[in-house]
């Protein structure tokens, strides 16, 4: 019988994710900027991931559509939330998943799931930059380092503690300003920016509910600084996928598996704990 | 004679105020950026350019600094608060002002005052919208100079909403506004009455008197005063060197502490 092949695709409010599933495995994803046109951002990412997979658009027997700009495709036939969609492929990769915390580049959502991956409650921030990606893009411009090594940088050994707890995100740019002005090393002070950013995103944790295990999804989790400090403050390790930036993605392919339309056949989606995602 | 100095160390700027005892009379400026440099280093040349200014000699009695980066300063004899010095500036200057809204760049300051002293205070505490990096932010994706941002939004026909209340957001926002084909200066009319929708709460929180005046870096753009205008409902008083108001406060200050003796 051949395979069923499904799409998910994810339009974050930076990048545009897709993800094409035959049966429960990943053929390919794509990660793509998102665009004024999120219509557009969207179906370039879902080409190139059918390219990727050397499939054309009609292979896709569903489309499920997720993120930002999920309420204007009018090539998906579902459109889920995001908060459902990390749930789901979180649980996927890591059934033993409780607590999702997913940090993209403009909210940061903090989910608590069931023993079947289904949301029991999630709290979010999407009305203020604090806690958010694009937060710590800003920081790291402002100590002249690039995003991908903040989190490296922030994990050097410490000179001299400083603190910045400012809660917004421009208050601590200008807090970081002020101490690149005073001479100040990078690595110190984007270890005090981060230890009260984790602490922010640590209480929006607290406040849904921590339980065994913890899995964090979205770009945020790419930045091992934020990685390392959740951790120490869990006490635990906590579950990344290959790709977290592709979670969302995924979830969203795996819903569109199980909501396929009447007459399209397929195998029961099976779990693989140890699967995880590729990039290419 | 005995020359004093108010400084006020902002998060953007440092102004200096002077003043020779003998002559009475307020010396602005400069106005220094704080780009780039230890605090300490900015406020000293900043008090040594008014000095030579003002052509006065080098020896300052007494200077009292205020403003955010304030605290941190060794060159001040004293420190006091912003609203304490806008109080008093005000008072000096425009004694029929009994409510000051100071829009700083990461500060939105709002004094209830009498006779030189503040009677009620409030300010964004953890949050930066309505502040001037919000127009600044708005200024750079629209692609006009920050002083500019206020005369563009006078020439809107219709205002354009900016729904975010972060500025970080905003940013985004504005940029899909500008794609969408809205006209820039509605795009500026629409930031300036988000920013003044953000100002207008905490003045309301301080029970507010008329006159009404706006100082700081915000009182310079017009759009922003016009839309602040509308929400309140009576016209704002904007005076000459706006931006300098704590330094003055500051600088009056320090003259009462040579006169104290």
């Amino acid at each position: 019988m051949a395979k069923t092949i499904v799409c998910g695709v994810d339009i974050g409010s930076r990048m545009t994710k897709a993800v094409i599933l035959a049966d429960a495995q990943v053929l390919a994803s794509s990660i793509t900027p998102t665009e004024v046109d999120s219509v557009q951002s969207a179906r370039r990412a879902i080409e190139q991931a059918l390219r990727a997979a050397g499939l054309s658009w009609e292979d896709l027997a569903n489309i499920v559509a997720t993120g930002y700009g999920r309420l204007r495709l009018p090539f998906a036939r579902f459109h889920i939330t995001e908060i459902t969609c990390h749930a789901r492929g979180a649980f996927h990769l890591f059934p033993e998943v409780r607590t999702v915390l997913d940090i993209g580049g403009q909210d940061c959502k903090a989910i608590r799931a069931g023993a079947n991956g289904r949301v029991v409650s999630f709290l979010m921030n999407d009305k203020c930059a604090a806690g958010t990606g694009r937060c710590l893009e800003r920081i790291g411009a402002a100590v002249g380092i690039p995003l991908p090594e903040v989190g490296s940088m922030s994990l050097l050994p410490v000179k001299e503690p400083l603190r910045v707890d400012t809660y917004c995100a421009i208050f601590a740019q200008m807090d970081v300003l002020a101490l690149v002005n005073e001479g100040k090393t990078p690595g110190d002070i984007l270890s005090a920016v981060l230890d009260g950013y984790t602490a922010r995103v640590w209480g929006l944790l607290e406040r849904v509910g921590i339980q065994a295990e913890l899995c964090m999804t979205g770009g945020v989790a790419k930045n091992t600084g934020i990685v390392k400090r959740i951790e120490d403050r869990a006490g635990r390790p906590v579950k990344i996928a290959d790709d977290p930036q592709l979670v969302g993605a995924l979830g969203a392919a795996l819903i569109a598996r199980d909501k396929l339309p009447a007459g399209v056949e397929s195998a029961p989606t099976t779990l693989h704990s140890n699967q995880s995602i590729q990039a290419d | 004679m005995a020359i004093v100095a108010g400084i006020d160390c902002g998060a953007r700027t440092t102004k200096v105020v002077t003043l020779s005892t003998d002559e009475g009379i307020l010396r602005i400026g400069p106005m220094l950026s704080n780009q780039g440099k230890p605090v300490e280093s900015v406020a000293t040349q900043a008090i040594a350019a008014a000095l030579q200014a003002n052509g006065t000699g080098s020896k300052v009695s007494c200077i009292v600094a205020t403003g955010t980066m304030a605290p941190k300063l060794r060159l001040a004899h004293f420190h006091q608060r912003e609203p304490q010095c806008i109080a008093l500036a005000i008072a000096k200057l425009h004694p029929t002002v009994r409510t000051v809204i100071d829009i700083g760049a990461a500060k939105v300051l709002v004094v209830k005052c009498q006779e030189g002293v503040p009677l009620a205070v409030a300010y964004n505490e953890r949050c930066a919208s309505g502040a001037g990096v919000c127009l600044e932010i708005a200024a750079e994706v629209l692609g006009v100079p920050v002083a500019e941002l206020g005369a563009l939004a006078l020439r809107a026909h219709e205002t354009v909403p900016v729904q975010s209340t972060c500025a970080v957001f905003a940013e985004s926002e504005i940029i899909s506004l500008i794609h969408s084909g809205k006209k820039l200066e509605d795009i500026a009319k629409g930031v300036a009455a988000s920013c003044a929708s953000r100002i207008f709460p905490l003045l309301g929180s301080i029970a507010w008197e008329q006159d009404i005046a706006i100082v700081g870096g915000g009182a310079g753009n017009p759009g922003l005063v016009q839309a602040l205008q509308e929400l309140i409902g009576c016209p704002l008083v904007v005076p000459e060197h706006t931006r300098y108001y704590g330094a003055m406060g500051a600088c009056l200050i320090a003259s009462e502490q040579v006169k104290d003796g």
